[in-house]
């Protein structure tokens, strides 16, 4: 177990490592002078060689990799060029909706995912196993900008309950917090719902077959108490992973459903400032979707060691 | 895109075993699947022979007297957009533009991830640690954000959309192809030929090669269309295609100002193209059911 | 429409001091008689009266339409939600920050400027208690209203207001009318003005001394190097936005804590989701029946750039009120009348148009855009009546130059071409045939991230495929734009400017001095090297005689459609639209002098210090 954990902790940390390097590295290799934003083409040789050196951008890479991850560490990742706005200031503002409406989307889509999948694994081949096999390839196969205007067309409405722009801190108002979060919260977790929905049948349907099931039911069990007592848990694997692995995606791919639902997240940040040349900024984010993405991966990954005794003991197999 | 880690199957062959279907029915196609071949087909000959069809127009032509003129009519059978292009041509315009861009970049991903997974699969050790660890960290990164990033930096020409796109698809696909490389070389024949001393590259090529193949095709059709769900989702973001190429994303994001009044605008174009992408999966979903192996790994 | 954010007019050249420059200034002078009216209670809405040397016909007026006549005893609280175009990412200051028209909004209900325009369009000193010019205009005396203080307690006085004309003079933003183009210099040697080491253009540095008057520290003489008649017109826009001493010398910090007199305070900004001002105490200014203004408590902008969600957003009530100059929520915004309180204006408004690089190469090759042939004729194939009609849905006037009507310069035909496309592909035709060019003439045609943008170029490329012309469109990021104009790199932009109703600001966009090669930064981003106008805009500038400078103006308008320097499509309109609770949008403040205050000078220019909620 210990050795499981070790070697999970270590990898994480190599890639996150190499993912930070990454997002330092995009900035030195991309075209263009980055102190033009800034300084425009009259600044003079001086200045600019002072800001790259602000910038942590001279020098051979790896050791402004280093100076630039010493201070990223300390939570320093400059200032916008735009109006010298801490960048880090501006990340906490912009990553709090992001991080809300990933919770709520997962929330949503695990729910429902766990719903369907029981009921479709209860009645397997039924009607509603169909038709929902069919839902569930229908919503993998719509990108979330068009699910998000399509849901707008239909749903929102003026004055009516479902809102279509806009975003409010849950700190200023709950009520119109959840109002405003529940159309692009539904946009953004459909896809993952069908994916969720899908793996719980398969292990469900996988589980229903085990021995111990029949034995349960020969043992005079209601089929709702076997479904829900003995079925689920064992059946969760793949949803639970594939939950986990989504935090990450859906953090960076949120990007859509932020553009359309008007949601100053994280997502919409990084786009931005690539779009206005605000090269901290793009560093900064990217280097904050990446940690996330391996913490999350990380959690995932431990979980799963903890929760399934074969892998625990097994040589990783990959 | 939380569809890329979403939709394609669970990249770690351990996660499959635990979801090991009890068996393995060999079923009828579904007429959903009829469907979508049969629209994967409509769509690719209209794409083809777009330019020798008399009832698709040119999609830049903007005649006014359609402009905003409702779909199902004689004159415009998608409707008019704002500047009265006719959105059944540009509809089949853009499925040009999907295909290609889809087909090149999964193509050339493909090849090169495939290459990859293929190497670190068979050889494992060094090989697979290395390979491995570096689609971990590329897979770590957001993968529309980084295309965004490339493209914006870069520049938007089509042919540097594809190559970021394939850049992305290298990771995804080499792991999946490392998966089911992975199970193949377990497998009796494999054993068989290395014990009658076949050299390894032979055997990459004449035992494993040939199985992979088919579910790299399934995973083919997948990747594809999530490439052109990624291609319209960068149009919808204002960084797609640069020139004046007909793509189903920039007509859908243009139409967004019009949401309301003229939903045609967005609708036809967006059905398209999730019609097109629910076909894929469909099919690609039917071919790797059939052929994927993975879940008999343990 | 195409739009860049961009500024007023003053220009401004891009010293780079911030990112991007441009910005343009203010507008300018003297209205003559353009319309605008609001109707929302309380405000005496009316048109402006004609001034009396009005040149050129009277302009037609925007429609206006109205609000319920309320009880109309303005109520004193209430908070406002305003969706903007666009978020300012450089933040509030006056000499420091870039100033779109999402930028003026904000920064008109923090600052006060010197001056401001009656309802008849001419100008009285505002902040300032007087402005008397020497008799030649090459100096001007103005004296500082006693009593008023800035959001931070201090005082405003002489001292104050030179500070920020010093700062202004290192702007890029203002440096066309105070004029250091090319980055301030360490030092300002007056004996030297055309020093080349200095990088001053003729007739672009203004400022031989700004002196505080020993005697009575409230006044300050500022002593000019030519002729400036118009002065005290440019102090009623952004050029004469005073802040506080502390803030103006302050360049890193003063854009994100802006402090100035006006109505507002600054509360919180988080840049890309909101900016909120709360209500200014002690506002030096009350209204007619004595209350303390501003009425509002507190306004919160929202930068929403995708029209359709700030349209949705209205609708919804997410905001109580947004601008938009968009054609069709324009024509369905009147036709529900009814629902909302409206305000709109095409004073002095800007004009969409085409910027046309000029220059004679592109990307190393010649560039086909410095040929006359070239330009003329793809300004004939554009069907100008059809991209009003489906890109503005009529609202928006054609364009045939700068200057809308009610503005000085305006013409009824100026001589720009008018659409046809035979013609137009005969010009082309004789183009390529000399050059050798077979298949298509192949042109960069740009335009920003706005899909909207994008469609009116698609439009208009089609126009252009069929005289031969491929016009490949690509789309760039708003800052990077105006960055991508400023060097020179280019061929056609779509582009949105001017919009002023004092001609002046024409001269840093046109003129030759100021058209710096690329890749070096030029505000004349057309490149512009016209002996003629180069002469029409000196006039414009330094002549004290009314008559003399309306007519060089229409000879400009002329000379710029028989150059075909740019692709002029139409003028814009602006509405702001809020929910009917708002009453007096157009919540301009009484003068101190009992004059009520500018109508809106164009650019959607209006005040929140009257308006007030129900």
């Amino acid at each position: 177990m210990l050795r499981f954990l070790r070697t999970r902790l270590l990898r994480a940390i190599i890639v996150l490592l190499v993912g930070s390097f990454f997002a330092y590295m995009l900035l030195r290799i991309l075209p263009g002078d980055p102190t033009l934003a800034k300084l425009g083409a009259n600044g003079t040789a001086g200045a600019r060689a002072e800001l790259l050196h602000k910038w942590k951008l001279d020098g051979p890479f790896y050791s402004g990799y280093a100076r630039w991850l010493r201070d990223a560490a300390k939570g320093d990742f400059g200032n916008s060029f735009a109006a010298n706005i801490s960048v880090s200031k501006t990340l906490k503002q912009r990553i709090v909706p992001s991080l809300q409406l990933m919770l709520y989307a997962q929330i949503i889509a695990v729910s429902v995912a766990v719903l369907l999948g029981i009921l479709q694994a209860y009645r397997r081949g039924g009607w509603f196993d169909k038709a929902m096999e069919f839902i569930t390839s229908l919503l993998i196969s719509i990108p979330a900008f068009v699910l998000g205007l399509w849901l707008v067309i239909l749903l929102a409405r003026k004055g009516g309950f479902f809102q279509a722009t806009g975003y409010v801190p849950f700190g200023t108002s709950p009520w119109r917090h959840f109002k405003l979060m529940l159309l692009p919260s539904i946009t953004l977790a459909m896809a993952p719902l069908a994916t969720y929905a899908r793996l719980l049948r398969t292990d469900m349907i996988a589980t229903l077959q085990e021995d111990f099931v029949l034995l349960a039911r020969s043992k005079g069990l209601s089929s709702r108490y076997i479904l829900l007592r003995h079925g689920l848990k064992p059946s969760m694997f793949s949803l639970i992973t594939s939950a986990g692995l989504n935090i990450g995606a859906l953090i960076g791919g949120s990007v859509a459903v932020e553009a359309t639902f008007g949601i100053a997240g994280l997502g919409r940040f990084i786009v931005e400032s690539v779009l206005s040349r605000e090269y901290l900024q793009v560093q900064a984010g990217f280097l904050v979707v990446v940690i996330i993405f391996v913490l999350a991966n990380l959690a995932v990954e431990l979980l799963y060691g903890v929760l399934d005794p074969r892998i625990r003991h097994a040589r990783s197999i990959g | 895109m939380a569809v890329i880690t979403s939709s394609l199957p669970a990249i770690d062959p351990v996660i499959e075993t635990a979801a090991q279907p009890a068996r393995r029915r060999r079923r009828m196609p579904s007429p959903l699947f009829w469907f979508a071949i049969g629209w994967l087909a409509i769509v690719v000959f209209l794409a083809v022979f777009a330019d020798v069809l008399p009832f698709v127009k040119d999609p830049f032509k903007n005649n006014a007297a359609i402009a905003r003129m409702k779909p199902f009519h004689a004159k415009a059978w998608f409707g008019g957009d704002q500047n009265g292009r006719d959105i059944f041509s540009y509809c089949v315009y853009g499925a040009r533009a999907s295909l290609i861009i889809g087909m090149v970049t999964t193509a050339l991903g493909m090849l090169i991830g495939g290459f990859f997974g293929l190497i670190a699969g068979y050889f494992r050790g060094w090989w697979d640690t290395i390979i491995s660890g570096v689609s971990d960290v590329l897979l770590s990164f957001p993968a529309l954000l980084l295309l965004i990033a490339l493209t914006s930096f870069w520049g938007r020409d089509i042919y540097k959309i594809i190559i970021g796109l394939t850049i992305l698809s290298v990771a995804p696909l080499s792991r999946l192809v490392r998966a089911s490389t992975l199970v193949y070389s377990e497998r009796e024949f494999v054993t068989a030929a290395k014990a009658l001393g076949a050299k390894k590259s032979r055997i990459l090529m004449r035992e494993i090669l040939p199985n992979v193949l088919p579910i790299a095709l399934a995973f083919s059709l997948l990747a594809v269309a999530l490439i052109i769900v990624a291609e319209g989702t960068l149009a919808f973001l204002g960084v797609g295609l640069k020139s004046t190429i007909a793509s189903w994303g920039t007509l859908i994001t243009q139409g967004r100002n019009d949401l309301r009044r003229y939903p045609h605008v967005v609708m036809m174009p967006s059905i398209v193209l999730v019609l097109t992408v629910l076909s894929l999966n469909v099919v690609g979903e039917k071919l790797r059911s059939r052929f994927d192996v993975r879940e008999s790994a343990v | 429409m195409q739009r860049p954010r961009r500024a007023r007019r003053s220009g401004r050249l891009v010293a780079f001091c911030t990112a991007a420059a441009l910005v343009a200034a203010a507008c300018g002078s003297s209205s003559s008689g353009s319309k605008t009216t609001e109707t929302t209670a309380g405000s005496g809405g009316g048109t402006a009266a004609p001034t009396t040397a009005d040149a050129g016909p009277k302009p037609t007026s925007a429609v206006q339409i109205t609000e319920a006549p309320a009880s109309n005893k303005p109520k004193v609280g209430g908070k406002l939600v305003y969706g903007q175009e666009a978020e300012n990412a450089t933040g509030w200051s006056p000499q420091y920050s870039q100033a779109p028209i999402s930028g003026q909004q904000p920064m008109r209900a923090l600052y006060d400027s010197l001056t401001i325009f009656a309802k008849d369009g001419t100008v009285h000193p505002f902040l300032a208690e007087s402005m008397k010019p020497s008799a030649d205009f090459t100096s001007w005396t103005i004296k500082a209203r006693a009593g008023i203080k800035f959001h931070d307690g201090s005082a405003l006085d002489g001292a104050t207001i030179k500070a920020n004309f010093e700062a202004g003079r290192c702007s890029p933003l203002l440096a066309t009318v105070w004029g250091e183009f090319g980055g301030c210099p360490a030092t300002f040697d007056a004996a030297k003005p055309e020093d080349p080491k200095t990088n001053r253009k003729p007739l672009s540095t203004l400022i031989k001394a700004i002196t505080v008057d020993a005697a009575d520290p409230m006044s300050v003489k500022v002593d000019l190097l030519f002729p400036f008649p118009t002065l005290d017109a440019n102090l009623a826009t952004v050029v004469g936005y005073i802040a506080s001493v502390k803030n103006v010398q302050d360049p890193t910090n003063g854009p994100k804590n802006p402090v100035g007199t006006g109505p507002f305070m600054f509360k919180d900004w988080v840049v890309g989701d909101h900016l909120t001002l709360v209500k200014n105490p002690n506002y030096w200014v009350k209204d007619a029946d004595g209350t303390q203004l501003p009425y509002l408590d507190e306004i919160t902008f929202k930068p929403i750039d995708d029209i359709a969600a700030r349209e949705e957003a209205l609708r919804s009530g997410s905001i109580d009120m947004m601008m938009t100059s968009n054609g069709d929520t324009i024509s369905k915004i009147r036709n529900e009348k009814d629902k909302w309180s409206i305000f709109e204006t095409d004073l002095g408004g800007e004009t969409g148009y085409l910027l046309v690089n000029s220059f004679p190469t592109y990307n190393g090759k010649e560039n086909p855009m410095a040929d006359i042939r070239v330009r003329k004729g793809m300004a004939l194939g554009i069907d100008y009546d059809e991209v009003n009609k489906l890109r503005n849905a009529n609202v928006t006037k054609v364009a045939d130059g700068p200057f809308p009507p009610g503005t000085d310069g305006y013409l009824d035909d100026t001589g720009y071409p008018k659409h046809d496309e035979a013609a137009g592909k005969k010009l082309i035709d004789e183009y390529k045939a000399e050059k050798g060019i077979t298949g298509d003439l192949e042109i960069e045609f740009g335009t920003t991230a706005d899909p909207f943008n994008r469609g009116t170029n698609e439009l208009i490329a089609s126009y252009w495929k069929k005289i031969g012309v491929n016009a490949v469109i690509d789309q760039t990021e708003q800052g990077q734009y105006i960055t991508r104009a400023l060097v020179g790199d280019f061929q056609v932009f779509g582009w949105r400017n001017h919009g002023s109703l004092e001609p002046d600001r024409g001269f840093v966009w046109w003129n030759s001095a100021l058209a710096t090669d690329p890749p070096g930064v030029a505000i004349n981003f057309g490149r512009i090297k016209d002996k003629g106008i180069d002469d029409l805009l000196v006039k414009i500038r330094t002549s004290g005689d009314k008559a003399v400078r309306d007519q060089a103006a229409k000879d400009l308008n002329k000379a710029l459609a028989a150059g075909v320097y740019n692709f002029w499509l139409s003028w814009t309109l602006w509405q702001i639209v809020a929910d009917p609770k708002f009453q007096n949008l157009n919540g301009a403040v009484t003068g101190p002098d009992g004059t009520l205050a500018a109508t809106t000078s164009g650019r959607a220019m209006h005040w929140l210090t009257t308006t007030w909620k129900k």
